[in-house]
């Protein structure tokens, strides 16, 4: 890592959120948070220290690109530099200072690294910094989700665990894994999949920082398994055959963004009709291979299949009298989805 | 099976559940209610009930019309839920759990309704959950459980489009995933 | 089931006493039912019982049916529901002006010249809206 030397003082410098005047869309909102929150993850890793501001003190100012022009402008001929976070997800990035939302912890990352540099108006060598690297990798997400279960198992909720990344803590679960904390921000990027990259570590500790976001135990382990690797769970196996318990809380649990709630919708109701084993269940499912793997990883993680001993029984299933539609079911469901996906304005 | 009858959802549950306010959120007419003024504020307080069905429709590109149906609440007009209930493709049962009430209406909402039409796709929603709990939905779980019935069971606020839709859309997902012969191409 | 009671009891009880005249002096009535717009049954003759709860019921959920098909229809509010079958009939006649809104349900067999039923029905109809006002 490209290291300041001790004797070298860090730079601060201030950056502003600055939230949209009209603010209707949740996703604006979520982009803002994972931003914040990767800046709070990034603390002590960058060259320079970055601190919230407001916009006229700051240095960068991260707007949406629904921002009106004119305010944007203005901003720029106060000598800002403008990053934008675009929500458009089809859309490319316009130059390497917009952001699409999902953005990469990496690409945020070398952004600031970059912004960095032009303040300094001086061109540093580019050296690859080892902390994007490690944010990235994904070896160690099965040991945190694996610690989770573990802290589950142990069933001690008189004591609270920090979770640490290299920078600090950033999130905190209760003993028996029935509950944790931790800020919104770090709640976007733990349901975004971006938190559980780094190393994290578990701790021991008295209580948690005061003012944080509460949460049932399921949500933080549903998370980290779905977006952990989309290969199977080491604890799965490819030829058992499993059934459903009972269906996870979707309600609370989806991301709310149609395409994975479909898909999981799909996965969870093959798997309630006839246990199955999971390469079974990807013939069955009718959805990606990548999709069934993940919600599959997160159901098991979460308790919410087991495997069943036994020869499996064929489902029975009771018929009931329904009309059919003309142009069959299959059909017709395709055409529900986008009408209602159309009339929720996605 | 009726190759001309109605495609239909019902939506069902105690008094104030919702019933009304998730068909209202999503249909795409105004639906025709059934409201009348509530002489019964001790059941629940509000202003008014419903004493026969709510109806509201999707109106599909290709023409398809999925009808909506929500039935009282009150038990006293039980008599129509077996003639909204029969036929449906699938039934949601909303629940309040605020209500003192919220066990026994799941119990007994999901009994009659599984009696009407057994293999019928069913899907609960519960309303104004408070998630202080550990694991707020495990006794609605558990009571389904000690009659042996699993069934998607969702946290939800019927007051906005996207959980209701994630209703309906468990109760397609469902129905497809009874479907025996995959039909060519991907949704 | 508790039953609220939106009318005061001397009220209800010159109601259920103008049923009962009514049933008496119309030998093929065989129920009347007085009912609050959401299905609660106020007086019955003969006397409360789950039949009359039940008719209560379901004729309020018939009187909104039919106020949303006039409604749609653009025929305003409607006055009156009759079920005409091989052995009897049942007329459904809104009451004017009470508060809550009420309904009466009648039930009569065959024998009755339905005119002189729906007749008599709507004298008994502002009986029961000159009771019930007080
Ligand atoms: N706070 C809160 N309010 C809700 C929620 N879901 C529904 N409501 C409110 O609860 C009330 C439900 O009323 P209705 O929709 O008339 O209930 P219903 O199930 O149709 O009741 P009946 O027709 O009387 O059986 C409305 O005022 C809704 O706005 C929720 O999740 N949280
Ligand atoms: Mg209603």
């Amino acid at each position: 890592m490209t290291a300041p030397a001790a004797s070298q003082a860090r730079t601060s410098r201030n950056i502003a959120l600055l939230k949209p005047a009209r603010d209707n869309e949740d996703l604006v909102e979520h982009a803002l948070q994972l931003f914040d929150s990767m800046l709070w993850v990034f603390r002590g890793t960058t060259r320079s220290d970055w601190t919230l501001s407001p916009p006229a003190d700051a240095d960068v100012v991260v707007v949406h690109q629904a921002e009106a022009s004119d305010r944007v402008n203005a901003l720029r001929s106060q000598g800002k530099l403008i990053v934008v976070l675009s929500t458009q997800r089809a859309a490319q990035a316009a130059d390497e200072h917009t952001l699409v939302y999902p953005f990469p912890a990496t690409q945020v990352m070398s952004l600031l690294e970059q912004l960095d540099e032009h303040l300094d108006g001086v061109r540093v060598e580019k050296a690859p910094t080892a902390s994007p690297a490690a944010i990235a990798t994904n070896q160690n997400t099965w040991s945190f989700v694996d610690a989770v279960r573990t802290v589950r198992a142990a069933r001690n909720p008189g004591i609270w665990l920090s979770v640490e990344d290299s920078h600090g803590p950033v999130l905190w679960v209760r003993g028996d894994g029935a509950r944790y904390q931790c800020s919104a921000a770090t709640q976007a990027a733990l349901r975004l999949g971006q938190l559980s990259g780094s190393p994290l570590v578990m701790e021991r500790i008295a209580t948690p920082r005061a003012g944080l976001l509460n949460g049932p135990g399921d949500e933080l382990l549903w998370h980290c398994a779905y977006h952990a690797s989309n290969s199977y769970a080491p604890w799965l196996n490819e030829s058992t055959t499993y059934r459903l318990r009972y269906w996870p809380d979707l309600g609370q649990l989806r991301i709310g963004d149609d395409l994975t709630t479909t898909s999981q919708l799909r996965v969870i109701a093959a798997l309630d009709a006839l246990p199955s084993s999971p390469r079974m269940l990807l013939k069955r499912a009718r959805v990606a291979r990548e999709h069934a793997i993940r919600t599959l990883n997160a159901l098991s993680a979460c308790g919410f299949i087991e495997v069943v001993e036994a020869a499996a029984p064929t489902a029975q299933r009771t018929q009931f009298q329904a009309a059919k539609p003309q142009s069959g079911f299959r059909q017709l469901f395709r055409n529900l989805r986008r009408h209602l996906q159309r009339r929720s304005g996605r | 099976m009726n190759a001309a009858g109605e495609l239909k959802i019902v939506f069902t549950g105690p008094m104030g559940a919702g019933k009304t306010t998730a068909i209202t959120a999503i249909s795409d007419t105004p639906p025709v209610s059934t409201e009348v003024a509530n002489n019964d504020q001790q059941a629940f307080a509000k202003a008014s009930t419903t004493v026969a069905l709510d109806f509201g429709q999707l109106a599909l590109s290709d023409g398809t019309v999925v009808r909506l149906y929500g039935t009282p609440g009150q038990e006293r007009f039980a008599f129509m839920w077996e003639i909204l209930g029969r036929g449906a493709m699938g039934v949601i049962l909303l629940i309040d759990a605020n209500s003192p009430n919220a066990l026994n209406d799941l119990e007994h909402y999901t009994r009659t309704f599984r009696g009407i039409s057994p293999g019928q796709p069913f899907v609960v929603g519960i309303g104004r959950l408070h998630d202080a709990a550990d694991d707020a939905l495990a006794p609605f779980r558990e009571r389904l459980a000690t009659h042996g019935i699993v069934v998607p069971i969702f946290s939800v606020d019927v007051r906005k489009h996207e959980d209701t839709q994630l209703l309906i859309a468990t109760v397609m997902a469902i129905l497809e995933a009874r479907m025996p012969e995959p039909e060519h191409g991907h949704a | 089931m508790a039953t609220p009671s939106p009318f005061k009891p001397a009220a209800v009880e010159a109601a259920q006493r103008h049923l009962e005249a009514f049933a008496l002096g119309n030998s093929d009535v065989a129920l009347t039912v007085l009912t609050s717009g959401d299905g609660f049954e106020i007086a019955a003759y003969p006397a409360k019982g789950p039949v009359t709860a039940r008719v209560a019921a379901m004729s309020s959920s018939m009187q909104a049916l039919a106020q949303a098909l006039t409604r749609e229809a653009g025929l305003g509010r409607n006055r009156s529901l009759i079920v005409e079958t091989d052995t009897g009939s049942a007329i459904v006649l809104d009451l004017d002006d009470t508060l809550p809104r009420t309904s009466l349900a009648v039930i009569a067999s065959n024998r009755e010249l339905l005119g002189k039923l729906i007749w008599a029905s709507r004298n008994l109809c502002k009986q029961l809206e000159k009771t019930l006002g007080q």
